[in-house]
C-alpha cells in the first residue's frame, strides 16, 4: 500500500509536470461544444475564457442562468467586430460587452439587458503630461486632444468636441497611450488594473487619472433572436438576475473581483434601481 | 596532389587573415569539384552590383561535398564599415527553416505528431472558421463556415493552414474575402513579425487562432503566420522559452555561435546596417529606429540591434551569419548531422524535403511554377517549368533583407548569399543568376 502510495504520488508529479508544459492555457471553455454559446471580446477579468469562471460579468450572467437551471459557456474574440457578427450573423446565444455599435436593423434581432455597471477611470500618461490633464467634465475642455476609444464605442460626443478619436482593443489603447498616439482614454478600473500589471509593470505608476470620481458604463447582455432558444432564455435570465440581486449572489460576485468597499457596494445599488426601472419597461 | 594540397593550405590561410574567423577554412575549389577559374564571375557579379551601389555589400558562400569553396565578403557593412565574412545579419523568413527544424526535434522525440491538430496544444485554434465571401448586395460582406478538418501541424509546416501574412495578403486584393481578413488582423493587431513589440508571440498568436482563416485547413499553400505559430507550438511542447530551445538544441549543438534571436551586447557591432535601394544606384542606409513601410508590410530593421526581447518569432526573428547558416543547412544537405552530432534523423530530413507533400499547390511565391514548399522551405520539383538553375530536389528559401540559401543535394553543393538590402524583389535575378554561377563552376 505504502508502494502504492508512493507510485500515485509519482505519476501525479509527472502528470502536473506534463500539464505545466501546456497545463495552463487549457480551458474548460475553449473545449466545451457551443451550447448556449455567449461571445465577448477578450477582457480580463470582466469576461476572459482564461478565466476559469469567465471572469466577473460571464460570472454574473452564469449565475443567473444557473438559478433558473440553465447553462452558457462563453467564447472571447480579440475583436468587437468578431463579437458583433457571431450575434447578429449566427446564432449564438447573446453577446456581452459596453460598446456595440449595431445598425437599426440589427438592433431589432436583439433583446439587451444590462448586466452590471463598470466603474470607469479617464487615463492619461504622465510623461506625455507632466502637469496631468486636468477638467471639470467637460468634453469641450479637452478640445485638440486625442481620444482613444475601444472599437465600437460611440464616440461622437467627443468628435463633436473637436477631440481627434483613434479606435483600438483596450490593451493597444494603452499602448497607444504610452506612444503618445493618444492623449487619454477610457477603461474600466478592474481591466486597466489588469492590462497594466500583465503588459505595463514597469510603467505602473506612469499612468494618471484624470478625474476624481470614477465614471460609470453599462455592461450588456445582447440576446440574439437568430437562436431559437433566445427569448425564452432571456426571460429566464431576468428572473435569475433579479434572484441573484435580492439573495445577496449578485454581490458576492462583484466584491470577489473588487473587493468589499464602499464604493462597489453604492454600485451594486445603483445598478438594483436601473435594474428595477428596466423591469419596469 | 602536393600543389593542391598546398593550395588548400594557402586558402586556409587567407581565410585565417582576412576574416578573422579563426576556424573556417576555405579549400581549393578543384578539390571539390568546382572550378576556381569559373567561381571568379560570382565576384564580377556581385562586385557590379556593390560598384553599381546597388547593394551596400554582400557575404557569398559556395561549399561542395561539405567544404567550403568559396566565401568572401564584398562593399559594405555600414557606412563607414567594411563587410566581413562574420557579418551578424537579419535573415528574417530563414528563421523558418529553423523553427521547422526545432519542430521536427519534437516530432523525433514523440512529443507531437505532425498530423495532431494545432488545437491539441494551443487551444485557441479549436472551432476555427474559414471567411467565405458572400455577393456582393448582400446583407453582409462573408460569412463564416466551420472548418471541414481542423489545421494540423503539418499545415503550419508547409503553409497550408489558411493564415496569412498581412504584407502579403494586400498582393491579392483582387481575390474575394481577403480585404475582410486583411482589416480582421489590422484590428486584432495580428504582427507579421518584421518589427518586434513588447508583447509575447503567445499573446499575438492567441488572437490569430480567434481570427477566421483564408481557407479550408490543406486546400490552399499560402505563406503566411504559420511558422510563428509553430515557435510558439514549441515553447508550449517543450515547456522552455522558445529562443532557449532552438538555442540549446539546434545553434549549440552546429556550433552556430552567431546566431540569435536576440544578439548579445558584445556583438551587435557586428550586425550589418540595412541599406533601402531603388536598384537603379541610389542607396540609402536606414536610419536609427527609421521604420520602413510599404503598404501593409512594416519593418523595424533597427529591432536587430536589441540586446533583449519577449517577441520570438519563429517565421522571421533570427540573426546569423553566412557561416553558421552553412552549418545549418550542410546538416540538412547531411541528413540531418553535422560534425559527428545528429540533430535529425535521416528519414525526418527526407520527409522534410520531399517534393511532393503539397500536392496539387505551387509555392510559387519566390518562383514560378515548378516549385513546392517541404516543411519549412520550398523545393524545385520538376524542370519544365522556367528555372535557369538547380535540379529537381534543390531546396531553398529566402529573408525579406535579401537573404537566401540553397541546398543541391544531387551535387551536393549548398550557395549562400546574404545582403541587407530592402525592398526585398529587387535581388531575385542576382539570386538566380548567382545560382546559374555556382552551378557551372561544377567541374567534375
Amino acid at each position: 500500500m505504502k508502494t502504492l502510495g508512493i507510485k500515485l504520488v509519482g505519476l501525479a508529479l509527472v502528470a502536473s509536470a506534463s500539464l505545466m508544459a501546456s497545463g495552463p492555457r487549457v480551458t474548460s471553455a475553449l473545449f466545451t461544444s457551443a451550447q448556449n454559446e455567449i461571445v465577448a471580446v477578450e477582457t480580463p477579468p470582466l469576461y476572459s475564457s482564461k478565466n476559469p469562471n469567465g471572469g466577473m460579468a460571464f460570472e454574473i450572467v452564469k449565475a443567473a442562468l444557473d438559478s433558473e437551471k440553465e447553462t452558457a459557456t462563453l467564447t472571447t474574440y480579440p475583436i468587437q467586430k468578431m463579437v458583433n457578427y457571431y450575434v447578429t450573423q449566427e446564432k449564438v446565444l447573446a453577446a456581452l460587452g459596453t460598446n456595440f455599435k449595431l445598425s437599426e436593423d440589427e438592433k431589432k434581432s436583439v433583446i439587451s439587458a444590462p448586466i452590471a455597471i463598470f466603474a470607469e477611470r479617464y487615463l492619461y500618461y504622465k510623461p506625455a503630461h507632466p502637469k496631468g490633464i486636468s477638467w471639470s467634465g467637460k468634453l469641450s475642455e479637452l478640445k485638440g486632444l486625442s481620444y482613444g476609444a475601444h472599437n465600437g464605442e460611440d464616440a461622437s460626443a467627443y468628435k463633436k468636441a473637436e477631440i481627434k478619436v483613434l479606435y483600438g482593443e483596450s490593451r493597444f489603447l494603452f499602448k497607444k497611450l504610452k506612444t503618445g498616439k493618444v492623449d487619454f482614454i477610457k477603461e474600466p478600473v478592474l481591466s486597466a488594473e489588469t492590462i497594466i500589471d500583465a503588459n505595463f509593470a514597469a510603467d505602473k505608476n506612469e499612468f494618471g487619472i484624470m478625474e476624481s470620481a470614477p465614471q460609470k458604463s453599462i455592461c450588456k447582455i445582447l440576446f440574439n433572436l437568430k437562436n431559437p432558444q433566445a427569448e425564452e432564455i432571456s426571460k429566464k435570465f431576468i428572473k435569475g438576475l433579479s434572484a441573484i440581486l435580492q439573495n445577496g449572489k449578485y454581490q458576492a460576485i462583484i466584491e470577489k473581483y473588487e473587493g468589499k468597499t464602499a464604493l462597489s457596494s453604492q454600485r451594486v445599488e445603483e445598478f438594483k434601481t436601473l435594474w428595477k426601472k428596466e423591469l419596469l419597461k | 596532389m602536393r600543389i593542391k594540397t598546398f593550395f588548400s593550405l594557402v586558402a586556409v590561410c587567407s581565410a585565417l587573415t582576412a576574416a578573422g574567423v579563426k576556424e573556417i577554412s576555405v579549400v581549393l575549389p578543384e578539390t571539390v569539384g568546382l572550378s576556381s577559374q569559373r567561381l571568379v564571375n560570382i565576384d564580377k557579379l556581385i562586385n557590379q552590383h556593390v560598384d553599381e551601389k546597388k547593394m551596400a555589400g554582400a557575404v557569398v558562400l559556395v561549399a561542395r561535398h561539405g567544404k567550403i569553396a568559396y566565401f568572401k565578403a564584398t562593399g559594405l557593412a555600414d557606412t563607414d564599415k567594411p563587410m566581413r565574412k562574420d557579418a551578424i545579419m537579419r535573415i528574417m523568413s530563414m528563421s523558418k527553416p529553423i523553427t521547422s527544424v526545432a519542430t521536427m526535434l519534437l516530432y523525433e522525440q514523440g512529443k507531437l505528431l505532425l498530423s495532431d491538430p494545432v488545437s491539441k496544444y494551443l487551444p485557441e485554434f479549436k472551432n476555427q472558421k474559414v471567411l467565405v465571401p458572400l455577393p456582393e448586395g448582400s446583407a453582409y460582406a462573408y460569412k463564416l463556415v466551420p472548418v471541414k478538418r481542423e489545421v494540423t501541424i503539418r499545415d503550419l509546416l508547409a503553409h497550408t493552414s489558411g493564415l496569412m501574412y498581412k504584407g502579403i495578403a494586400e498582393l491579392h486584393l483582387d481575390q474575394p474575402g481577403r480585404q475582410d481578413i486583411l482589416d480582421l488582423y489590422k484590428e486584432a493587431a495580428v504582427n507579421d513579425g518584421y518589427c518586434r513589440t513588447d508583447e509575447e508571440i503567445g499573446d499575438m498568436v492567441g488572437r490569430l487562432g480567434r481570427l477566421p482563416l483564408n481557407a479550408q485547413p490543406g486546400e490552399l499553400w499560402e505563406y503566411g503566420l504559420n511558422t510563428d505559430v509553430l515557435g510558439y507550438l514549441v515553447e508550449v511542447v517543450s515547456g522552455v522559452k522558445f529562443d532557449q530551445y532552438v538555442h540549446d538544441n539546434v545553434f549549440k549543438p552546429l556550433k552556430m555561435n552567431d546566431s540569435y534571436f536576440n544578439v548579445p551586447k558584445e556583438k551587435t557591432a557586428r550586425v550589418a546596417r540595412v541599406f533601402k535601394s531603388d536598384w537603379r544606384g541610389s542607396l540609402q542606409k536606414a536610419a536609427d529606429d527609421e521604420v520602413l513601410v510599404q503598404g501593409e508590410l512594416v519593418m523595424c530593421p533597427n529591432d536587430g540591434y536589441k540586446t533583449s526581447g519577449t517577441y520570438l518569432s519563429g517565421g522571421g526573428g533570427v540573426l546569423s551569419t553566412v557561416y553558421d547558416y552553412f552549418r545549418f543547412s550542410q546538416m540538412l544537405l547531411n541528413g540531418g548531422e553535422l560534425d559527428g552530432v545528429r540533430l535529425l534523423s535521416r528519414k525526418t530530413v527526407e520527409l522534410m524535403t520531399a517534393t511532393n507533400h503539397s500536392g496539387e499547390y505551387d509555392a510559387d511565391f519566390l518562383h514560378d511554377k515548378g516549385w513546392k514548399f517541404g516543411l519549412g522551405f520550398a523545393i524545385q520539383q520538376d524542370r519544365e517549368h522556367d528555372v535557369d538553375a538547380g535540379d529537381v530536389g534543390v531546396f531553398e528559401w529566402a529573408g525579406l533583407y535579401s537573404t537566401r540559401f540553397s541546398v543541391d543535394p544531387k551535387e551536393e553543393k549548398i550557395t549562400i548569399f546574404f545582403s541587407q538590402t530592402t525592398p526585398f524583389g529587387h535581388h531575385f535575378e542576382l539570386w538566380d543568376k548567382l545560382l546559374v554561377l555556382s552551378g557551372s563552376a561544377i567541374a567534375d
